[in-house]
């Protein structure tokens, strides 16, 4: 049985002997879990993270990816992570915030990317989710595309895609897109 | 947060048609007190996470009627918050605030108890959620195939086409509707059908329609739950009830067993400091502390990151806390929890783990714990000697109230250790042995309960001499058990019952009178 009664008396000794500080923040499993992840995180050094809001503000942060291979290399993106309290239930949402060439992104940012969607599982982490956002640079994917002139030119005619790719990163024209230096 | 909407009149029944638009709170909150004389009820119309934790310490028991894993999981890391334990690693019974949680999803429902410490709690059992059902997105920008994939089309990538920046307010009902008229568009392009108002809701807010008798089973099983839980009047679900009402019909009651290394509920590993000591030692205890024996240690507390020894970014930001002392960078108070990961074990068998650790600094006035290094005080140990004595006294108390339903005499010596839960067919998911067992009788089939309890109400009418209730159940009362699962046949088997009560003191009275009849005719006859 529980003992009701005795527990707002503790209550009001616990507050009491608090010395008139008020009760501290919550944290949630999920930022417990966070911290797990961020302070295991093994990155290759094409890979680099950054906290804009400071070392205790583990939730959002940013990454940034210098592919060395393939179409993309030489360029630089920033994606944009925001975690959930509910961290691992929930995927993180990735957005990218440069504007880039690219079958499996879309000009607002949107990544198709199967595990932060479909197949996310919570004992993936955000050194997974990193790597997989890697790997769409050095593989991109013209099969589930969100940016489908990408895809078509990426399929039809690769030395045109790489082209176009090379035209979008030092900054210029891409039909009728603008895209700013991202080298 | 919720305001009365008109498609919940159909089975919100304090609420009136004249009451859509206002707080659900406030209106509840007025009918119940004028229909029941001296209850006080406060209603407060805003978001759980905006009350400070001490109003949360006020109450007694927190009953749950939330609608998201995010609310009812931040309601349960307060709850547990307010959990101490004791040097033994055991719950300090003053501490624990009960939850009780209720759900429902159209034909099926959930209601559970948690005590913190002794059931799991919410975060013990999170994976019990399935994943949730998320699109990629390449189906929606490119091959749609139903009605659902046209409004998340709208919902998640139209919208920040048109309006880049400003953010998608599901309850704003002209965003509701530009997001209903552009995924028509959509579905009329792939030529799909189904996409109405209401789904778009459905969709975008992640509904699923109620219907009134989930609702109606679910609260009433946490009503009588935390009736229970106030006035101890008979034993509690223990721990968690499953409804199923879409096919046939099923409800399972599992008794869950609380995770030890539960971050949000368990105990933790106590570790006693000095209060000179330095996060840079602190850390290095933590390599050779037995129960630990962690490398590679990052350490947080209340959300402050005190060290990060990965990625380099952030360990350059937090090097400089190695050198200050411990107790400073916890804000200076006596004890509190904080988490620590790292790496364990040796060699090839090394791995991650995260630990949450009750820190408790030495040589402060007035602190609680008793079990500390150096001499024990007078106070303490008249403290310490008392709390072992109230503890068996209410272990006593509570076993007393039980016992007077199964008519035994409670026995005040030592209690037999939990039994591990064998049962394989209820499902548990672990054989782990059951930490709480306030009762020292092997564990029961619930459902006989339910036919011992009615046999011995019976039982207490009857004028013959008290037998103790059988356990074995026999042939009838296994069917009774089988029909038990459908509500009516509960009430079948009290009306049986009472039948029975009732025919006794009948057969009783006649005797009686009977009695008083030969007596009269003996009287008559001396006479």
């Amino acid at each position: 049985m529980i003992k009701l009664f005795k527990v707002k008396e503790k209550q009001r000794e616990l507050a009491e002997n608090a010395n008139g500080k008020p009760p501290m923040k919550k944290q949630s499993a999920g930022e417990l879990r966070l911290h797990k992840d961020i302070s295991e995180l093994n990155l290759p050094n094409t890979c680099s993270i950054s906290f804009p809001n400071g070392k205790d503000d583990l939730m959002n942060f940013e990454v940034t990816i210098h592919p060395d291979e393939g179409y993309y290399q030489s360029g630089m993106f920033i994606f944009s992570f925001q975690v959930s309290p509910i961290y691992p239930h929930e995927a993180p949402k990735v957005k990218c915030k440069t504007k880039v060439y690219h079958p499996n992104i879309d000009l607002e940012g949107n990544v198709c990317l199967n595990i932060l969607r479909e197949d996310w599982k919570p004992v993936l982490n955000i050194n997974t989710v990193i790597y997989g956002l890697y790997h769409l640079f050095t593989e991109p994917n013209y099969e589930d595309p969100l940016n489908h002139e990408a895809a078509a030119v990426l399929r039809d005619n690769p030395k045109l895609f790489a082209s176009n790719v090379r035209r979008a990163m030092i900054g210029g024209y891409v039909g009728q897109t603008l895209f700013p230096r991202c080298m | 947060m919720d305001r009365i909407e008109v498609t919940n009149l159909n089975r919100q029944f304090l609420f009136r048609l004249e009451d859509v638009g206002k707080p659900k709170a406030e209106i509840a909150a007025k009918r119940v007190m004028e229909r029941v004389g001296d209850v006080n009820i406060s209603p407060h119309f805003c978001r759980i996470e905006d009350k400070p934790l001490d109003f949360y310490s006020d109450f007694s028991i927190i009953v749950l009627g939330l609608d998201s894993i995010e609310a009812r999981s931040y309601i349960n890391a307060v709850a547990c918050g307010f959990l101490e334990y004791n040097s033994d690693d055991e719950p300090v019974e003053e501490t624990v605030k009960p939850l009780v949680d209720g759900g429902t999803e159209g034909f099926k429902g959930h209601a559970r108890i948690i005590i913190p410490g002794t059931t799991p709690c919410f975060e013990c059992t999170i994976w019990l959620f399935p994943p949730q059902v998320k699109f990629p997105l390449c189906t929606l920008a490119e091959t749609p195939r139903t009605a659902a994939h046209c409004i998340e089309y709208a919902h998640l990538i139209k919208w920040d086409e048109v309006h880049s920046g400003k953010s998608f307010d599901p309850d704003n009902p002209e965003h509701m509707q530009w997001v209903y008229s552009e995924a028509v568009k959509r579905a009329e392009l792939f030529g799909i059908p189904g996409v109405t108002y209401s789904l778009t809701q459905g969709v975008v807010k992640n509904i699923i329609p109620a219907i009134a008798s989930t609702n109606a089973i679910v609260s009433a099983a946490c009503a009588l739950e935390t009736l229970k839980i106030v006035s101890g009047c008979s034993k509690t679900l223990s721990n968690y009830l499953t409804y199923n009402g879409v096919e046939g019909l099923h409800t399972k009651v599992t008794e869950f067993v609380k995770d030890q290394d539960c971050l949000v509920c368990g105990p933790g590993v106590l570790i006693e400091l000095e209060r000179s000591i330095t996060l840079k030692k602190f850390i290095d205890h933590l390599e050779g502390h037995p129960r630990l024996l962690l490398t590679r240690v990052s350490v947080t507390h209340r959300g402050k990151n005190l060290y990060m020894q990965a990625p380099p970014v952030l360990e350059e930001m937090t090097r400089s806390n190695l050198d200050l002392p411990l107790f400073e960078l916890m804000g200076e108070v006596s004890k509190d929890i904080i988490h620590v990961n790292g790496m364990s074990g040796k060699g090839d068998k090394t791995q991650s783990c995260l630990r949450k650790l009750r820190v408790v600094f030495k040589g402060i006035d007035g602190v609680a714990d008793i079990d500390m290094a150096g001499a024990y005080t007078a106070a303490s140990i008249i403290t310490h000697a008392q709390s072992k004595a109230v503890k068996q006294a209410r272990i006593r108390t509570s076993s007393l109230l039980c016992y007077n339903y199964y008519n035994r005499v409670p026995s005040n010596t030592d209690l037999t250790p939990a039994k591990p839960n064998t049962d394989t067919n209820s499902g548990t998911v672990t054989q782990k042995p059951r930490i709480w067992e306030l009762q020292a009788q092997p564990k029961q089939n619930p459902m006989l309960m339910l036919t011992d309890y009615t046999r011995e109400m019976s039982s207490r009418s009857r004028q013959a001499s008290r037998k103790l209730p059988k356990a074995v159940p026999n042939e009838e009362s296994l069917q009774e058990e089988s029909n038990a699962t459908n509500l009516t046949s509960i009430g079948a088997i009290y009306r049986r019952q009472s039948k029975k009560i009732r025919s006794h003191i009948e057969s009783s009275t006649e005797r009686k009178a009977h009695t008083t009849e030969e007596e009269r005719r003996e009287k008559s006859e001396v006479l």
